[in-house]
């Protein structure tokens, strides 16, 4: 048996269900024994009945007997009388023999009675001989003889019932004695009177005096009150008087005899004697009747009774089976439920590093599986407190490590720049193109991975702006034109000219959308494939936009399985696709995860070896509903095309610009046929589709004095320019390039449009900058960039070195350049300080610009508050640069001395950090090597808090679930000089500002 | 003794069972009891006996035995042997064995000796004692 519990619970179920069980089967028992008995009963109730019958037909025969005797069957109708009562008679025995042939096992309580009722039928012959004296003979030494052996066998019989019954046989006896008696009495003195003759003595004594017996001695007052008064009624009282007195004449007629030897006759007629004992047996009779049908009902009521307790009993314990049965089916479902728990617990048990068979049947199980699951959860949580903080440190080390590795790409990519503007050669500038190209494919890695943690971290928002649809388009689109052309792929564009002008949407992102599914469509499509973009207007409703956006290729696609694995993080079609074609493989989650942020969804067709599709729609709010171009609004232009030999999607495109704008369009397949064209049409220019047609059919068109436009890839440029069109149109051909086209064409200019990177006129500025910026690549870079624009530059390396230069030489310096983050000094401090220099020695203020990486909200105010005059952000870019010279020279930059904010230095810092994970905390210790006190509680934040210090607070944003602007509006009511910045996202009424990532920089910037 | 026979004969009369015989009976026996001493007395009891016999429907072997008697006796009716001996004959026939005296007692009055014989035979065969005065 396992354990203690299972025992408990079999005891609990089964001893009561057993001890019902043996009770009730055991009342069972002494029920069907009663039930058996009862049924004897009523056997024997029936065997006394018949043996009754006989007593009574027999008395009947026997006294009959008597007249027919004396007689010698002469008085009348005593035969007939006697034939009767002797069939009578003789029924009865049938019927006491017919029962017991039926009832076997009755035969011994009447054996006596029925081997005697064999001598029956000799004694009716000899009676009927009349050969003896039939009282002497037949009357008692048969009849009553037989009578008395019935009566004993009833009495034997009697002695099987119950209690109750053999009460009422009690009564009964001497009713039946009585009436035996009267009976024998009857048959007797009949005989004699009728023969009229004196009894012997010895008869007299032993008959008359013997069988005569008074009421007195029968139980009337046993009887029930109504058969009582049968023995009460006058006509009974008569008749008991009468025989009294016949009997007592009976008796003078034979005392005469015997005293004188006279014999004087009776004085009753014999009938008259006969009939009245008759009367009498009758009264007796009727009791008797009575206590029968008593008794009846009595068995009656026991085999009733017998009955019911019995089929109560066999359903209690039908029940009580019934109960033993569910009881072992509970009891197997309970064990197998602990089995089922105890193996869970045990699977549970190596979670905590034991190995034991748990079974919490027995106590010791269980309290060992209290313990696991214990420790278990302990085990959860620690783990989940883990996760957590892994989390933390992941977004920390992401936030960290893109700074760091952003910095020196920038570096990089910055001086490649630089680098392209020297004079290179041709080889030179190649090996420059592909260094950028790598740097910026790096740059754009590293964004993307960040992209991705900021992702997940929900620390992406939309940023809605309007923009001017299909030049942000177009611009996007066009960058791919070059990469496409040197893998010979098809690369068209069918834009709806008709897009509203203006849209409000976060266009980044759709940039970085249309960006990541073209690169990937140049990527995965072989040499000379198709790849075709559709912006396509849908419909607008409710001052909404919808456009439909779809980039679809012929490269090598992907199967089921691939489709469904791409948009997860890290994952590509498969492994092979690294090898071949790189990446992160983040690009297409990213592109998911912007899609859901603006309500859509991105859709993926592809067929393995055939290409693929990728699709989705935008609903944009119009900004300006005007379309970008009118349609139909060059129809008086007339374009000749010449027929191609092949149809392109390059061409089916651009006829439904062409088609759009409202151009006729005239095909022709020569120079022959143009000329009779334009005998009869205004033409405006010729069309051509390069790859499409024969090169010697364009050739022969340069004759004609049209200007030409040329419609193909980028990769035959070279080719092209062989040709000199006036007009060339590049992949993809777009509705702006295609409306540039016509309405040059109707200037009539064949200018040749080059399409290289223009090159940005050099500006040059007779300036001279003092640089302060801790890091020498940085350093250099700006310096150089300012070279590059006639700018010298001195360089510091820190906000004191910066001061002391300047403080030297202040009006060397027409614009300082101050990095806010820096060692010993930082931009803010050193600007403060060359200020106050400024004011002390009324000196001319000298621009300051800041230079940052990030800009955080309030960031600006800061700055503007110290002191500085304007910022620039990192990486510099150069329009930005001269933007801010620019202001220089228009000396834009005034000092402004009101806007300076109270800064106190002269009292010391104070700063607490408040978070709870200790992980955060020696996080900031490790980055900044300023002291700062820790409070990991509210209670520990209030002691930190200095009263006679400048106090810095930054606390974490769920800090002891706090809400943190009362928080703050509290504790700056206590320190009214605090300045609190909360780490986390959301912007914070009190706060002095919001640090949303971790990286040192910012936390310096805050700290000084 | 005597004074108990006169007691017992007496107390005969006051058997007041309401039976025609017994009726018959007591008065027969009254007319037996008047017969020496007031012959006119006992022959109005015997009438009387004789009227109650007649009633009763029934056979009876009383009945007849007695009215044989009287028959035989010209009690309470004129002597008449023939009816005496019919009387007696359905007597014995029910099986009255005292008929046998009393028939032999005719047949003796009638010289019918063999008969007479024959009858007091059964009478003793029967243990009854005839009494032939």
């Amino acid at each position: 048996m396992k354990g203690s519990l299972i025992r408990l619970i079999v005891i609990a179920v089964f001893v009561p269900t057993i001890i019902l069980m043996g009770i009730s089967g055991f009342f069972l028992y002494k029920n069907y024994e009663k039930f058996q008995n009862v049924k004897k009963q009523e056997l024997y109730l029936e065997l006394t009945k018949r043996l009754e019958n006989m007593l009574v037909y027999l008395g009947q025969e026997r006294g009959v007997s008597s007249i027919y005797s004396v007689s010698k069957g002469n008085y009348p109708n005593s035969k007939t009388l006697l034939k009767t009562k002797r069939t009578l008679f003789s029924n009865a025995i049938n019927d006491l023999k017919d029962f017991v042939n039926k009832h076997p096992e009755l035969f011994n309580e009447v054996k006596d009675v029925i081997s005697y009722t064999e001598k029956l039928p000799i004694i009716r012959k000899n009676i009927d001989s009349f050969k003896e004296n039939y009282i002497k003979t037949y009357f008692f030494k048969y009849y009553t003889v037989l009578e008395s052996k019935i009566i004993k066998a009833i009495a034997k019989v009697q002695s099987h019932f119950p209690q109750s019954l053999q009460k009422l046989y009690a009564i009964k006896l001497p009713f039946e004695r009585i009436i035996s008696f009267s009976g024998i009495i009857r048959g007797f003195g009949s005989y004699y009177i009728t023969a009229d003759t004196p009894l012997s003595e010895e008869e007299y004594k032993n008959v008359l005096m013997k069988y005569y017996h008074d009421t007195n001695i029968l139980p009337i007052q046993l009887l029930d009150s109504k058969t009582q008064q049968y023995l009460n009624t006058p006509e009974f009282n008569k008749i008991e008087k009468d025989i009294k007195e016949i009997l007592f004449y009976i008796q003078q007629a034979n005392m005469q005899y015997y005293l004188t030897n006279e014999f004087d006759g009776y004085p009753i007629d014999a009938l008259d004697y006969f009939n009245i004992f008759t009367k009498r047996i009758r009264y007796f009779n009727k009791v008797l009747n009575d206590l029968n049908i008593k008794i009846e009902n009595n068995i009656q009521i026991i085999s009733n009774t017998a009955q019911q307790n019995l089929i109560l009993n066999t359903i209690v314990l039908g029940i009580s089976i019934l109960m033993l049965l569910i009881g072992i089916y509970i009891v197997r479902l309970i064990k197998e439920h602990i089995k089922e728990l105890s193996d869970l617990l045990t699977s549970l048990a190596p979670i905590i590093g034991k190995n034991v068979q748990i079974d919490i049947g027995s106590t010791k199980g269980i309290n060992e599986a209290i313990k696991i699951v214990d420790e278990a959860i302990k085990l959860t949580q620690e783990s989940v407190k883990k996760a957590q903080e892994a989390t933390k440190a992941k977004s920390l080390f992401l936030a960290n490590m893109s700074h760091e590795i952003r910095t020196p790409l920038n570096g990089i990519l910055g001086f490649l720049e630089i680098l392209k503007t020297t004079e290179l050669t041709p080889e030179q500038e190649e090996y420059i193109n592909t260094i950028s190209q790598s740097a910026k494919n790096l740059l754009q890695i590293v964004n993307n991975i960040l992209d991705v943690s900021k992702i997940e971290s929900n620390k992406v928002t939309l940023e809605i702006i309007d923009f001017k649809a299909i030049d942000e388009f177009e611009n996007t689109l066009e960058i791919f034109a070059t990469p496409a052309a040197q893998k010979n792929i098809q690369y068209v564009a069918k834009i709806s000219p008709n897009i509203p002008s203006t849209l409000k949407g976060d266009i980044l992102k759709i940039k970085e959308i249309l960006t990541n599914l073209i690169n990937n469509a140049i990527k995965f499509t072989h040499e000379n494939g198709t790849i075709s973009v559709k912006i396509l207007l849908e419909k607008i409703e409710n001052n909404k936009a919808s456009i439909y956006f779809e980039v679809k290729d012929t490269g090598i696609g992907m199967s089921e399985e691939q489709k469904e694995k791409i948009f997860e993080a890290f994952a590509q079609a498969d492994e092979s696709v690294t090898r071949k074609y790189g990446g992160t493989g983040l690009g297409l989650t990213i592109v998911k995860s912007y899609l859901e942020m603006m309500g859509s969804e991105i859709k993926v067709e592809s067929e393995l070896n055939k290409g693929s599709k990728f699709y989705f729609t935008i609903d944009f709010d119009i900004a300006d509903a005007t379309p970008r171009y009118k349609e139909n609004s060059f129809t008086n232009t007339t374009f000749a095309i010449l027929n191609t030999l092949k149809d392109t999607l390059r061409k089916e495109y651009s006829m439904e610009y062409l088609s759009y704008f409202g151009v006729q369009r005239i095909g022709f397949n020569n120079k022959e046929e143009l000329n009779q064209i334009m005998q009869n049409e205004n033409i405006n220019a010729i069309v051509v589709f390069v790859e499409e047609s024969s090169w010697e059919n364009i050739l022969s068109l340069k004759e004609i004095d049209l200007p030409i436009i040329t419609i193909s890839s980028f990769a035959l440029k070279e080719k092209i320019d062989t040709l000199n069109p006036e007009i060339t149109i590049f992949d993809p051909n777009m509705p702006t390039k295609t409306f540039n086209s016509i309405t040059t064409s109707k200037e009539q200019k064949k200018v040749v449009h080059k399409q290289t990177t223009p090159q940005k006129e050099k500006q040059i500025y007779q300036l001279k900058a003092l640089i302060a910026e801790d890091n020498p690549i940085n350093q250099k870079l700006l310096k150089t960039k300012l070279k590059s624009m006639g700018i010298e530059a001195d360089v510091a390396n820190n906000g004191l070195e910066a001061f002391n230069k300047y403080s030297m030489n202040p009006e060397k310096y027409d614009i300082i350049f101050m990095d806010v983050q820096m060692p010993i000094m930082d931009g803010v401090e050193a600007t403060q300080e060359i200020i106050e220099f400024e004011k002390e020695e009324e000196l001319p203020h000298t621009p300051i610009i800041a230079v940052t990486a990030n800009v955080l909200k309030g960031d600006r105010e800061r700055f503007i508050g110290a002191g500085m005059d304007d910022y620039i952000a990192k990486p510099i870019e150069q329009k930005e640069l001269e933007r801010v010279i620019e202001n220089v020279i228009k000396n834009k930059y005034t000092p402004i001395e009101d806007q300076i904010q109270e800064v106190k230095p002269s009292n010391q810092k104070n700063i607490v950090i408040a978070a709870e994970s200790h992980f955060l905390l020696n996080y900031i210790k490790s980055i900044i090597n300023i002291d700062f006190k820790e409070a990991t509680n509210l209670k520990e934040l209030s002691k930190q808090l200095d009263t006679n210090a400048q106090n810095i607070l930054i606390i974490e944003e769920d800090f002891n679930e706090a809400d943190i602007d009362t928080l703050i509006e509290s504790i700056k009511k206590d320190f009214p000089n605090l300045k609190v910045y909360v780490i986390g996202e959301k912007e914070y009424k009190n706060a002095d500002g919001i640090i949303s990532d971790l990286n040192p920089q910012t936390l310096k910037q805050i700290i000084q | 003794m005597r004074t108990l026979f006169i007691t017992l004969i007496f107390s005969s009369f006051l058997f007041s069972f309401n039976a025609l015989y017994t009726k018959a009976f007591i008065a027969y026996k009254k007319g037996q009891k008047y017969l020496k001493s007031n012959p006119q007395k006992a022959q109005k009891y015997f009438q009387e006996s004789f009227l109650l016999l007649n009633q009763i429907k029934k056979d009876s072997a009383q009945k007849f035995y007695l009215l044989g008697e009287m028959y035989l006796n010209g009690w309470g009716v004129a002597q008449d042997l023939e009816e005496a001996e019919k009387m007696l004959k359905k007597a014995i026939s029910l099986g009255n064995k005292r008929a046998y005296c009393s028939i032999a007692k005719l047949y003796i009055k009638e010289n019918k000796n063999e008969l007479a014989q024959k009858y007091l035979k059964s009478a003793k065969k029967n243990s009854i004692a005839c009494n032939l005065n």
